[in-house]
């Protein structure tokens, strides 16, 4: 990903590794907390508690990997890619294979004249539930961390055409889901 | 993770796309509500810099001790001059008290600094 770390994250990273300063390091959690938390609650399909579990990992290793860290890159994407990290670690503990396995078709809900984008970001969470992890993880490596096909492969540790298969079934099974949206929009 | 030919879902989704690529930021923050905390307060011991320091000065100090006594097989001179250095160790380990403690500081301060400038050098 191209930038450089955004300079007040640099100088904070800088006072934790220069003298274990605590005080920069809760304030580099609290600024990033918010985004690394929704980041694994898409990928843990909404289980919140997980997703606080796993984005606490997520901020120990970034802690203790901080001086493996490259002012070239950005720390949140740096940090998301710990926290992808942590989940497909988490998966692996509990030998759950990031594989294309279907779950039942769900019908797209009705969508009031009165919908919300609340309710579009509800709908847009329980269609992500409705995915396959493998499909939901190819999803959020290419649309929310904006990563190329190919760096989301590296990512995910899965071949190239692979993971294109995992964008296409989640893109299907998500169309199937936000029909409704779609004809309201 | 399987090995699947490429789906041929190739139409019209624009609008799916762009969903996809709105809904990060559409998100709402999440409140900390303690979070940062918890993390902080899961951090490793903070490193005891003083407690490197004293472990340096003993490894230096017990280096110099064996390096004394190896010497000192070779010359007797030097020989006793260990004997010398580890007679009140021992003593103060045989029967430590704070001022036969004390006593041992002078002379383990003598030796780091020596080792510390051997190290140096």
């Amino acid at each position: 990903m191209p930038g450089l770390a955004d300079p007040a994250d640099a100088a904070l990273i800088a006072r934790v590794l220069g003298g274990d300063d605590r005080q920069a390091f809760a304030t580099l959690v609290r600024r990033h907390q918010s985004t690394v938390r929704n980041l694994l609650r898409r990928l843990t399909a909404g289980q919140h508690a997980l997703a606080d579990d796993l984005a606490q990992e997520t901020f120990l290793q970034a802690y203790r990997k901080l001086g493996q860290f490259r002012a070239d890159a950005q720390f949140a994407t740096w940090l998301h890619r710990i926290a992808t990290n942590a989940w497909l670690q988490h998966l692996r503990a509990r030998r759950i294979e990031l594989s294309l396995d279907e779950l039942p078709p769900a019908a797209a809900d009705a969508v009031d004249d009165g919908a919300t984008n609340a309710d579009l970001q509800l709908d847009m969470a329980r269609a992500f539930a409705s995915l396959s992890p493998a499909e939901r993880a190819a999803l959020v490596q290419c649309y929310h961390l904006d990563m190329s096909h190919e760096e989301a492969a590296a990512a995910l540790r899965c071949p190239l055409g692979t993971l294109k298969s995992h964008i296409a079934r989640g893109k299907q099974k998500l169309k199937a889901r936000l029909q409704a949206w779609e004809l309201a929009s | 993770m399987n090995c699947h030919p490429e789906s041929a879902s190739q139409h019209d989704d624009g609008w799916l796309r762009e969903w996809l690529r709105d809904d990060a930021e559409r998100a709402p923050y999440l409140d900390d509500a303690g979070f940062t905390a918890r993390v902080i307060a899961a951090l490793p011991a903070p490193r005891r810099h003083w407690l490197d320091g004293l472990s340096g000065v003993v490894i230096v100090a017990v280096l110099g001790l064996a390096l004394l006594f190896v010497a000192g097989l070779l010359q007797a001179p030097l020989a006793n001059l260990a004997e010398s250095i580890a007679e009140p160790f021992s003593a103060a380990l045989a029967r430590p008290s704070p001022g036969a403690l004390l006593s041992l500081l002078a002379p383990l301060l003598a030796l780091y600094l020596a080792g510390a400038a051997l190290l140096e050098g």
